[in-house]
């Protein structure tokens, strides 16, 4: 007999006798409903241990998807009133979310911006959209959310708020540079385009002048030729100008090889022999025998002291141009420095300090006496500096000047690689 | 014999020069002004070579170039490219399309006549 029962007759029947006839069969009955109920209990209770520890679980779970969402996550009720918060505290709510609760979802935001967070408010509600919400934080800096609503019924809402400024803000970065990216082809096209449309009437100009000097009236030769020098003089202007603008542009490739040093001073000497030797100048050189090689790029090295020599033998008439070559450290680079020396006119200390500004900053005297240099040494600069180089001066005036060229020795392939110039040193 | 050089060059005054410049070198030269009038001309007449201009009316220089380089009958004809273009890719799309040799505009005439005479000795040992 079950337990419950056994003390149920002795409290409630005392002296009779249970086993007799008609109490056997209803005790019986009531026994065995009893042992029905127990087992049904234990069902039930072992049913409810198992979905209380599965609900314990769940709302582990979703205590931690809470915490690594980067929501807040504001339960409001009817009434507006904001219930509880769970989750990250923004950086616009974070200061004011101590005493957050009690308030209306409203009261987040600063006076004068609530009319417009009602209105978004409103329209989330009507429409289950996500409202994008800007406002001014505490430290004066845009802040972005997002606020998603999902509604609990009798007017109770579930606010999960993200903030969204950096997202923005990486979105409103990505569209600048690929504005800038866009606005930079454009500009290489529009180079391409302006160097062919250059060039070919130059082209007519250049090979006219040539023609007629060689096969044309001998008095006219002289002008003639003059036509010629100043197309020439004209297509170097358009040439360095177009550099200047490939390698702002980021179009100019730089392509690192193994150069040999006496090879590139030779390279310089030979595009000046002929100038030089027109007006008796020697041009020496002196590389120092520790300094056979260097990697770097090898046109962008000639270029420059191409330009440079060339500048030597223009600024002098007597005495001599001198391309000297020797190891320099420079901070903890290895290098080489290029000295091109001159006995020329010299530059005075004021163009000194312009020389190698960009061709606008030049002013026109500077242009006249030296026959737009200026544009030759900004483009030397920049070369330079895409060989990891620097271009410097020393100058006396009416006592020569030496333009120095200092490379590291070991320059590294640049992971950029773009368009670049054949015409860059072989024009002129 | 005089070797025959096609000029194709759309620039009036360009192709006047040039082509002036080119018979005093004792070149005989013919001329054509677009694409498609040099692929033409050059299957009628077998040039022994042929001075391209890349920016040209109805089809460009690339363009007459491949065509002519795909034809058995003009396949061996050298093509040197003229081009005002001065960009490394430009100058890699004249190889591509099969030209010989590449010159940038504006030309001094002594660099081209010598690749000139290169291809054509190239062409005909004598």
């Amino acid at each position: 007999m079950h337990a419950l029962l056994q003390r149920q007759v002795a409290r409630h029947l005392g002296g009779i006798d249970v086993t007799a006839a008609p109490w056997a069969a209803f005790l019986e009955a009531v026994d065995q409903s009893y042992i029905e109920a127990e087992i049904d209990r234990n069902l039930v209770e072992t049913a409810m241990e198992i979905s209380s520890h599965e609900l314990l679980q769940a709302n582990a779970e979703l205590r931690a998807l809470i915490q690594v969402f980067p929501d807040l996550i504001l339960h409001v009720d009817g009434d507006g009133q904001i219930a509880s918060s769970r989750g990250r505290a923004t950086r616009a709510f974070g200061a004011r979310l101590g005493g957050i609760v009690g308030q209306t979802l409203r009261d987040l935001f600063p006076e004068d911006e609530r009319a417009g967070f009602d209105a978004a408010i409103a329209s989330a509600r009507a429409s289950g959209d996500v409202v994008t919400l800007e406002h001014t934080s505490h430290d004066g800096g845009l802040v972005v959310h997002e606020m998603r609503l999902a509604s609990l019924g009798e007017g109770g809402v579930v606010a999960i708020v993200r903030d969204v400024t950096d997202t923005r803000r990486s979105e409103e970065l990505r569209l600048a540079k690929e504005g800038a990216e866009a606005a930079s082809r454009a500009k290489s096209a529009f180079l391409a385009n302006m160097s062919h449309e250059l060039r070919t009437p130059l082209n007519a100009i250049l090979g006219y002048s040539e023609m007629l000097a060689e096969e044309g009236p001998a008095d006219m030769r002289e002008d003639l030729m003059r036509i010629h020098g100043s197309g020439r003089h004209l297509l170097q202007l358009l040439n360095a100008m177009l550099d200047i603008a490939r390698i702002e542009a980021g179009m100019v490739r730089v392509e690192v090889d193994g150069v040999d040093v006496a090879g590139v001073v030779e390279d310089a000497v030979s595009a000046v022999r002929t100038s030089a030797a027109a007006k008796g100048l020697p041009v020496r050189t002196a590389i120092d025998p520790g300094v056979q090689w260097l990697q770097t790029d090898r046109a962008k090295l000639v270029q420059v002291l191409v330009a440079l020599v060339g500048n030597a033998v223009k600024f002098t008439e007597q005495g001599a141009v001198e391309i000297a070559v020797h190891a320099e450290r420079s901070g903890d680079r290895d290098g080489l420095r290029f000295d091109v020396i001159d006995t020329g006119i010299g530059l005075a200390p004021d163009h000194l300090s312009r020389l190698f500004r960009d061709f606008a900053q030049v002013d026109e005297s500077t242009t006249r006496r030296f026959g737009g240099t200026g544009l030759g040494l900004a483009l030397c600069r920049r070369l330079c500096s895409l060989i990891e180089g620097q271009v410097r001066v020393r100058s006396t005036f009416g006592a020569g000047s030496t333009f120095s060229v200092w490379v590291p020795r070991l320059l590294e392939t640049p992971a950029a690689a773009a368009d670049m110039a054949v015409a860059a040193g072989d024009q002129r | 014999m005089s070797a025959r050089v096609l000029l194709v060059e759309d620039n009036e005054a360009n192709a006047d020069m040039l082509s002036r410049r080119l018979t005093r070198q004792g070149f005989e030269v013919r001329l054509a002004t677009d694409g498609l009038q040099a692929v033409e001309q050059a299957l009628r007449e077998r040039p022994d070579l042929i001075l391209m201009d890349i920016s040209l009316p109805k089809i460009d220089g690339w363009e007459a170039t491949r065509r002519l380089k795909a034809d058995a009958a003009t396949a061996g004809v050298p093509i040197v490219a003229l081009t005002a273009h001065a960009m490394v890719a430009d100058r890699q799309k004249c190889l591509d399309a099969g030209c010989d040799e590449f010159e940038t505009k504006p030309i001094d005439l002594k660099r081209p006549l010598e690749k000139m005479q290169t291809l054509l000795a190239i062409r005909s040992p004598r």
